[in-house]
Formats: C-alpha cells, structure tokens, sequence
C-alpha cells in the first residue's frame, strides 16, 4: 500500500498524522508526507517554518514505531531541502534506505492540483487529509484513488459503508478490510434503494458482500436506506469511527458530491469519511 | 427438541434466515425445517386464461420451487441440519397458511428475514398483520447474524409475564446466551441512558420465576426518553426480545431502528 | 535475470493480475489459490521468490514462510495481507520474510519489490 498524507500548519494536520501512524504502524505502507504551500518564502525557497513543520511531522511518524520495528529509515537532524523539480521540494538525508519509503516533499501551489498531482506521481492507493481543508471536496470528486478525510479522534468501533448501484473493486474492499482492522471496527453496509429495481441488484449485491467478508471471518451488519432518506439517515449517524462510500463513475455519491449536498452533509458530522475507488 | 420452521422466498432475507437459525441450532438441540408458501402468477400478471394461464401459473410455481430448492441447498453446504424445502400450497393469505402449518406441526419457533430498513413502513406493515398479532409460536424476525457472544436484549414496557420467561426458556433451556433486560419507559427525554433497576417493579415475579427454573439475568436497568434516544442501546445484540408491539406504538418504533434479530413471544 | 516466483492467494485476481505482468518481465510464474496445492510445488521445485498471502481458510502464510525457509533458505519470500497489524508484519520479518506489504496494492509494488528481492538474489550468488 502507498498513502499519500497531505498536510498543512493547522493543528488539525497533527492529528490527522497520529491516525496515519497507526495505520503505517500496522501495514509498514509506503509513504508520502506532503507539505503544500501556497506560495514561495521572500528568497524564492520554502518558508523555514515550514520546513521545520514537515520535520516534526517526520518525527512524530517515526516515533509513533518501537526502534525494532521500523520499516523506515531513522531520521537524524542533519537534512537538506532540496528543489526536486520546480515548485516540488525534497528532504534529503536519511529519507530512504529502510525496508520501506517514507518521503518528506513539499509542494507550491494550489492544494488541489498539488495533492491531486503529487497522488499521481506517487501512484498512491490513498490520500489522506483532514476534514478542514478547503480542498476535501475537489479532491474527493477528482482523485483516481480512495481518499480518507480525517475528523475528530473517535473510539466507537463502526465503520458504515453506502453501497449503491455502482460497481465494487478488489481494492476498495481491501481497504475496508484494513480499515476494519485498524479501528478494530464492525462493518455495517447500507444498501441505498430508489425503487424495487435498484432494491434487487442491491440485494445481490450485499449478498455478495456478506459472502466476500464472511471469507475474511468478519460478519458485517446490514440495511437498507431509501435514497429519499438520505439525509436524515446521515444526520441521525454520529456513532461512526468511519464512513465509507464508493465513488466511481455511475456512483450516486459521485452525483450527489459534485452538487455539494452529502460533502456538506459529511462535513458537519464528527465520523471520517472514505471514499472508495 | 426445538421444532423450528423457517420461511423460505428465493431473497437474500431468506438466507439471513436460514444462517441465523442454523447459527442457534449449533448450540441448541433444535430441528431446521423449510417451508415456502407458493404464490400462484407471484412473479407477474397473467398472460392469458384458460389453459394456457393454468400451464403459465405451473411454469412459474415451478419455477419459484426450483428456485427456493436451490438455496436451500446451497446453503446446507454450511448448515447439514437443514432440511429440504416444504412447499405451502397456493390457497389463501399466506400468514394463514403459515400459521396453520406451524400449529398442526407442533412448531416451537418459527424464523422469517427481513431486511432491517431505516423507513420502519414495512416494518410496522409487518407486525401489524394478522400472523404478527395472533402469533402461533414464538417467531424469529431474523435481520441480520452477529454472533451469539453479543447476548440477548429482553425489552419490557414493565411486564413480563411467566408465560413469556418460560416460552424462553424452551426455547434457551442452557444459559447458551447471556441475557439482559431493559424496561423502557416512554417519554420525551432527548437523552437516554440506562439506569440499574435491579428491583424494577412489576418484574420481579417474572424474574423470580425464571431464576428459580434455572435462568440467569446478567443484567436489568431502566431507561428512560424517546425512541430515537433510546437506538443506540438496542444495536449491538444477537437478539432483541419482545412481544409483538401495537403499530406504530412507540415501543415498535424502537425496535423498528434495531438492526438485531427480533424474538417476538406470544 | 529470470526468475522462478510462485504466487499463492486465495483470491484468484492476485494470481490474474501478477502473471500477466511478470510473465511479461521475462519471470516464469505459478499461480496458487489452494495452500496445499501450492505447498506440494514446493516440495517438488525450489523457487527464487514466493509471493505469499498471509490469511487464508486452510493454512496461513506464516506456515508457508516457515516451510520455504526451510527447504531453501535462498528463496525470497514477499508477504501480502489484508488484515495488517504490527504483530503480523512483526512475525514475518522475524521468521525471514524478505518483505512485507499490505492489502490494496498496485501490480508496480509488488514489481518493486521483486526487482528488490531479485537484486538481493544476485548479490547472494555473487553479481
């Protein structure tokens, strides 16, 4: 697995890395914490404090491991930033070299594009980043990979996936088996229905579905929801560790995303969110 | 034995059915037979009349048997206690002939599925017909199969008759399941939270009675608020027990959120 | 360098996606969905790498780390999981996995990793 891990100077990006952390504690991932910044320091460079910022965030990755079980390669004090290419910059030093890659980079420019760029460079499996950044919602609609937007440290034990009409991949499924895993969470799947066409293929589906997770000896809750009651479902849901919901192309998620109505949904509610490619 | 009827459609709700009966059956000594109620033209409207409605009507009776049979059978290959299907003949309301066959097989437990939905219209619909009220024995609205460790919910309003602790305890003989017990007290509180009631009153007969046959009552607390409040404490469970509350009542609307299989007592 | 690479996966998409693309790179692959099936080809031939899931119905990856381990300590075996912990990824290195990666993954991961296992390989046999 490779994770890119956004991050900015709000407090909220030190949280979001202690819940990475764990989940890198427990799949040695491959990983990218990446630093964007708007616009150049004054000397064309990166602003120092930045800098120094993205060295805590290393740090902090590190430390969150017992010396003998880190994938990665310590970090020491003695590092240089380095213009990797224009607008992208690199810690130098002891970055590489473990059994496993942790890259510090920092990028200029526009969140979106940068994150969205550097999750392609890096041909991540999932972004991360936190439920206050001005770009979630662009980046939840645009990225090719699964997009997990952190909020408020919750210990509730449930993770809820939306299911629709929308085709499933391997992936996405392995993600929420590893995300099962991590928050040591029950799965709950609501099958979201319109009319008793789409209640049909649902129903196949979330018997496919029982069956797949049943493999992996987990016994996953299931419901179904009327598309007309979306809404008041999301608003009566807060005990989440997770939401998750697939996005691809024919999703209704994807539809509804784009319009802004379940992101501003979400976006009051204090579970993190997934969405699934 | 436990002689245990479950209704068989060719849905998922059936097979939810089936893997929670079976499921019980691996710690209970108890009987897994399947029944299907035919439903003549059940897949559509008739084509035409005569005898080409009637060869028609046979088509899809067939059709419907094959395919009940074919899951039963497919999911015997995880519960060999399973018997094959028993197809109800196409005659009147299908609760009533369900009911019939129940009573004059000397059923103890009779399992159905039903998909937990968040809209509680079907629900309701559900528990308000005929066969909900006048419960031939006591039935298993089975919704979804976690595992028998997460116990057994008993929600009261206040009464528990001995009737009903010993129509359990047939059904539960061995302390299989732990057992705790919530009496709900109904009112506008948006918050609730469960409060020990060791000596709730109007239980303690009932209580008395089921502990002296043998049964053990982990725990019993009382709660009071809305049935919205009240969700949370009713989703984490093997089984929620009940009666067969009024439609629409405001105990039915608390376990119209529960996603837990429902044992409802006559 | 050509290499031998048994897969074993109890999802048969593993097998799909990985022998397209090492058969691809020059690699001769055998791809196993059964345990036992897969350990029976290893007591009949020794492998450069085995690529092996960690959590399956019959027999975990674990065991069959330990059995390459033992007929051929110079095969290089990559774990794959779908339930990551600290404590699985823990035991496999310490039993001598040579690698460890965790459940989704792109078909260029698991490339990588052989690449790197392949290297290592060639430094073991002297260049």
């Amino acid at each position: 697995m490779r994770i890119l891990v956004a991050l900015d100077q709000d407090m909220r990006s030190a949280h979001t890395l202690s819940q990475v952390t764990q989940l890198l504690v427990n799949t040695w991932a491959n990983v990218t914490l990446l630093g964007i910044v708007p616009r150049k320091s004054d000397d064309g460079g990166v602003p120092m404090d930045f800098v120094d910022t993205m060295n805590q965030y290393h740090k902090a990755v590190l430390q969150g491991f017992a010396a003998e079980d880190l994938p990665y390669a310590p970090a020491d004090d003695d590092y240089e930033i380095a213009e990797i290419r224009p607008g992208i910059y690199e810690k130098i030093g002891n970055t590489h070299g473990g059994i496993k890659e942790l890259t510090v980079r920092i990028r200029v420019g526009n969140p979106t594009q940068t994150i969205l760029e550097e999750a392609q460079d890096c041909g991540s499996d999932l972004i991360v980043l936190h439920g206050d950044m001005d770009s979630q919602q662009k980046i939840a609609t645009k990225a090719d990979c699964s997009v997990l937007i952190v909020k408020k440290e919750r210990d509730t034990g449930r993770i809820l996936c939306f299911l629709d009409d929308d085709l499933l991949s391997q992936r996405s499924l392995e993600m929420i088996t590893q995300m099962a895993v991590l928050f040591n969470a029950e799965i709950e799947i609501a099958g979201l229905t319109d009319k008793q066409s789409v209640e049909e293929k649902i129903e196949k589906k979330l018997d496919w579905l029982i069956h797949y997770f049943n493999g992996k000896g987990i016994q996953p809750w299931i419901q179904l929801v009327a598309l007309s009651y979306l809404e008041p479902f999301i608003l009566e849901q807060d005990h989440w560790s997770l939401v998750t919901m697939w996005m691809g192309e024919t999703s209704i998620f994807k539809r509804l995303f784009s319009v802004n109505k379940v992101a501003k949904l979400l976006e009051s509610r204090k579970s993190s969110v997934l969405l699934l490619r | 034995m436990l002689k245990t009827a479950i209704a068989v459609d060719a849905d998922l709700a059936s097979r939810i059915a089936i893997r929670c009966a079976c499921q019980l059956g691996r710690s209970i000594d108890m009987s897994v037979g399947t029944i299907h109620a035919l439903e003549p033209g059940e897949e559509g409207h008739a084509i035409a009349t005569g005898w080409v409605r009637q060869t028609w009507e046979d088509a899809v009776v067939r059709e419907s048997m094959d395919q009940v049979t074919r899951l039963v059978k497919s999911e015997q290959a995880g519960c060999r206690m399973l018997e094959p299907p028993l197809f109800l003949p196409p005659e009147n309301d299908r609760g009533d002939r369900i009911a019939r066959h129940l009573r004059s097989n000397h059923c103890n437990l009779f399992v159905e599925g039903f998909l937990h939905r968040y809209k509680p219209d079907l629900f309701m619909e559900k528990i308000g017909s005929r066969f909900y009220r006048t419960l031939p024995c006591p039935t298993l609205m089975a919704q979804n199969v976690p595992p028998m460790s997460k116990g057994v919910l008993w929600l009261s309003q206040g009464k528990v008759t001995e009737k009903m602790m010993e129509t359990y305890l047939g059904i539960f003989p061995n302390q299989a399941i732990e057992l705790e017990l919530l009496i709900c007290r109904f009112g506008k509180n948006p918050s609730a939270a469960a409060k020990d009631s060791s000596s709730a009153s109007g239980v303690e007969p009932a209580v008395s009675f089921f502990e002296s046959a043998g049964g053990t009552i982990k725990n019993i607390s009382t709660v009071e608020g809305s049935p919205s409040s009240m969700a949370a404490l009713v989703r984490d469970h093997f089984l929620i027990v009940s009666s067969v509350p009024p439609q629409n009542s405001l105990m039915a609307q608390l376990l119209s959120k529960s996603p837990c299989s429902l044992l409802f007592l006559p | 360098m050509s290499l031998e690479i048994l897969i074993l996966d109890d999802e048969t998409i593993v097998g799909e996606r990985l022998q397209a693309s090492l058969e691809k790179d020059g690699h001769s692959l055998e791809a196993f969905t059964s345990p036992r099936e897969a350990i029976k080809s290893l007591n009949e031939k020794v492998f450069d790498i085995v690529v092996t899931d960690i959590r399956m119905d019959d027999i975990d990856g674990i065991k069959i780390l330990e059995l390459v381990r033992e007929k051929s300590p110079r095969t290089k075996v990559i774990m794959i999981t779908g339930y990551a912990t600290l404590e699985v990824a823990r035991e496999s290195l310490t039993k001598g996995a040579f690698d460890f990666i965790a459940k989704p993954f792109k078909i260029k991961e698991i490339r990588g990793a052989i690449e790197k296992a392949a290297h290592a390989l060639q430094m073991e046999d002297g260049g």
